[in-house]
């Protein structure tokens, strides 16, 4: 204990810049873990013969348990709640068509209920984000 | 009067646009319900209903003996005219040639109430229990979180691959976790102090009790509710968390009474039962008495049973299968959420919100006890490891938990990123869970195959209506049998001889004992003994006619040639 106690103290700067550092990756992985996780559902060889997804979960949770050290001590809001515009709508739709035309892609083989379960998905996804984002 | 009927009209849709913009939350929530209820009955809805699977089967034909005979013993009186227990096919265990049920009584009272209704109703019955659980979830989710928290793991749970395919078909496990989560919504509110009335612990007591019903194991859950009552004793009304005991055990006593009618003790359950309790326990073995000591023997082995069951066995377990274990049935369900679910667990125990911090110990004590007991126990040949087959609905509280932690975690996350990437990453988990569920329900699931077999089954079950009552319908349970619900079926598969020869003229035998006591008798094909091809060459008195014949099945009709 006392030995990483000094450790700490005398690496101080040089960790906080670490963590800061981490702290902006930890995102960036975050998104790229999930991206990775969809290209699979289309093209499973991704994780077979090029990418080690246990790798990169592995980062994940180092990383995550990085961030979670200081973050307890400065929890202060990024975000604040906005009014719903026209622009905003419209990047809902789009978001919401993609996640359609992903659905349908992968399930397109099911004719008439491909283009329903697509649409559903579509639709959850534009609400969701309505009620997420711009909750009174 | 144009005027004032434009401005009626413009102010009642004023109105509309109000309620709508005041509830828009409620109204989308109240059209997600029904969609999930649409979805969880898509079966039953398309005509492609019955009970397919050996479980469901069982309940339906002891539901059935229920209406008919008043009584949860089935037997069979041809029965006894064969050497092979061929009128026996579902589960269950046989004494004294009568059947004994292994499955809980909850599912079979259910499926009795549904069958008094209509044939479709207990399927309908169990997806709107699915649709209800769902329910409670949002609600209970917000009573511990929050409304977005709530919502986002509503969806994600109830569009997730386990609660759709098992929400189709008539196994309990659905509806044993809508109740639990029922009963745990109306404790959230004794123990966050939102709701500290009597008729909370009542209800809490009453669904508490029909879990019980439903699937057994769940007592365990309410047990482990005991550090979360105890932490939050102060906002507890010890005379209403008597009364709730006191309902709770009134309401378990009938299935004690039930036991003891059936299997001679209170504590014995037709499950362990059948699998003749204790066997790896030699020393301590006390053997099944009629005597005067039958009883409390029979109830030392019961305990006995559970201690070795549940104490012991999940010590004993290969960490490589767990693992993998954990990959099918977590990893693979929920591709993006594990990760969150753990540092979700890390974030609630660095935090002092109460709520949260005892729903997490909560949480994290059932899922570890659940996945350690439940997977090494059951699943110790690699060849189970599999989406498809019924583990992943053992798991749905699990699941459900870590759904709610991970989520908790997503949106902590709120407070540190921007809003776009925070966005980002809640639109990437819920393609990704719709993605994933799509692919494994239309995929490696089987659930669209299932459907499709329950298609057909149905499409026999209608033909065989049109036949006399007191038709006997001759198959193989590998094939067709399980889910024909219409006429009396015999399983082929249950004479297993070493010839296949003998085995068609066993067959043959028991199709002419049959035969000469009037009963009307039809093959249906296929069956692993090609029978109709075996008579046709073999029995020159008996004659085969085919009555229908379609692409993936035919029946015959088999009747003595006149002399």
């Amino acid at each position: 204990m006392k030995y990483i106690k000094s450790f700490i103290e005398k690496n101080n700067e040089n960790l906080k810049l670490f963590l800061r550092i981490n702290s902006t990756i930890f995102p960036i992985i975050i998104i790229i873990y999930l991206l990775l996780l969809i290209i699979n559902q289309f093209w499973d060889k991704i994780f077979q013969e090029y990418l080690n997804i246990n790798a990169i979960f592995i980062l994940l949770l180092i990383s995550g348990t990085l961030f979670l050290i200081p973050i307890t001590k400065e929890e202060k809001k990024v975000s604040q709640i906005r009014k719903l515009e026209r622009k905003d709508i419209f990047i809902f739709l789009i978001m919401g068509l993609i996640c359609s035309v992903l659905v349908w892609i992968k399930i397109k083989d099911f004719g008439t209920l491909s283009y329903v379960i697509s649409c559903i998905a579509g639709l959850i996804t534009l609400f969701l984000s309505i009620f997420i984002f711009y909750d009174q | 009067m144009i005027y004032k009927s434009n401005s009626k009209i413009k102010r009642i849709f004023e109105k509309i646009k109000f309620f709508t913009l005041k509830n828009k939350l409620e109204i989308f929530l109240f059209f997600f319900f029904l969609l999930i209820f649409v979805i969880y009955s898509w079966d039953t809805i398309t005509d492609s209903q019955c009970p397919f699977q050996f479980d469901a089967h069982e309940t339906w034909i002891f539901s059935k003996n229920l209406i008919q005979n008043k009584s949860l013993i089935y037997s069979d009186p041809l029965s006894e005219l064969f050497e092979h227990k061929i009128f026996y096919h579902f589960g269950g265990f046989i004494s004294n040639n009568k059947l004994y049920t292994i499955r809980t009584y909850g599912i079979i009272f259910l499926t009795y109430l549904g069958l008094l209704l209509g044939y479709k109703v207990p399927f309908y019955l169990i997806s709107l229990l699915g649709t209800i659980g769902v329910i409670f979830l949002y609600l209970f989710a917000k009573n511990i979180f929050n409304k977005k928290i709530a919502l986002i793991s509503t969806i994600i749970f109830s569009l997730s691959y386990p609660m759709i395919n098992w929400s189709n078909q008539l196994i309990n496990n659905v509806p044993a976790f809508s109740l639990f989560i029922t009963g745990l919504y109306f404790v959230s509110n004794i123990l966050t102090n939102k709701n500290n009335r009597l008729s909370n612990y009542i209800l809490s007591a009453l669904f508490f009790s029909l879990t019980f019903w439903m699937r057994y194991e769940y007592l365990i859950f309410i047990l482990f509710l005991i550090p979360w009552i105890y932490k939050k004793r102060k906002s507890i009304k010890l005379k209403y968390f008597i009364i709730a005991i006191l309902v709770f055990i009134f309401l378990l006593t009938p299935i004690l009474f039930l036991n003891y009618h059936l299997h001679k003790s209170p504590f014995t359950f037709g499950y362990i039962e059948a699998r003749q309790i204790p066997v790896k326990l030699p020393d301590k073995i006390v053997k099944n008495e009629t005597g005067k000591n039958g009883v409390l023997n029979k109830m030392i082995n019961t305990f006995l049973w559970l201690y070795h069951r549940f104490l012991l066995m999940p010590i004993r377990f290969d960490f490589i299968i767990l693992i993998n274990n954990l990959k099918y049935y977590l990893y693979d369900i929920f591709p993006g959420l594990i990760i969150f679910s753990i540092l979700g667990y890390v974030v609630i125990f660095k935090g002092k919100e109460k709520s949260k911090l005892n729903f997490a110990i909560f949480s994290l004590i059932s899922s570890i006890f659940w996945i350690f007991k439940l997977i090494p126990g059951r699943l110790l040949k690699p060849e189970d490891i599999k989406i498809e087959s019924p583990i992943p609905r053992y798991f749905l509280i699990v699941y459900c938990f870590v759904i709610l932690i991970s989520v908790f975690f997503i949106f902590y996350l709120s407070k540190k990123f921007t809003k776009i990437m925070h966005y980002l990453i809640i639109i990437l988990l819920i393609t990704i869970t719709i993605l994933n569920t799509s692919s494994l329900l239309m995929g490696k699931g089987y659930t669209v195959f299932v459907h499709n077999a329950k298609k057909q089954i149905c499409k026999i079950n209608l033909i065989l209506k049109e036949f006399p009552k007191n038709s006997i319908v001759f198959g193989d349970r590998r094939f067709f049998l399980h889910g024909i619900t219409e006429r009396k079926t015999l399983d082929l598969s249950e004479i297993l001889m070493k010839e296949e020869k003998e085995n068609c003229k066993i067959a043959t035998n028991y199709i002419k004992t049959l035969l000469n006591l009037n009963y009307p008798i039809y093959i249906i094909e296929k069956n692993y003994l090609n029978l109709t091809n075996y008579i046709q060459k073999n029995e020159n008195d008996l004659i085969i006619e085919k009555v229908i014949s379609e692409d993936y099945f035919e029946i015959y009709k088999i009747f003595y040639r006149e002399k």
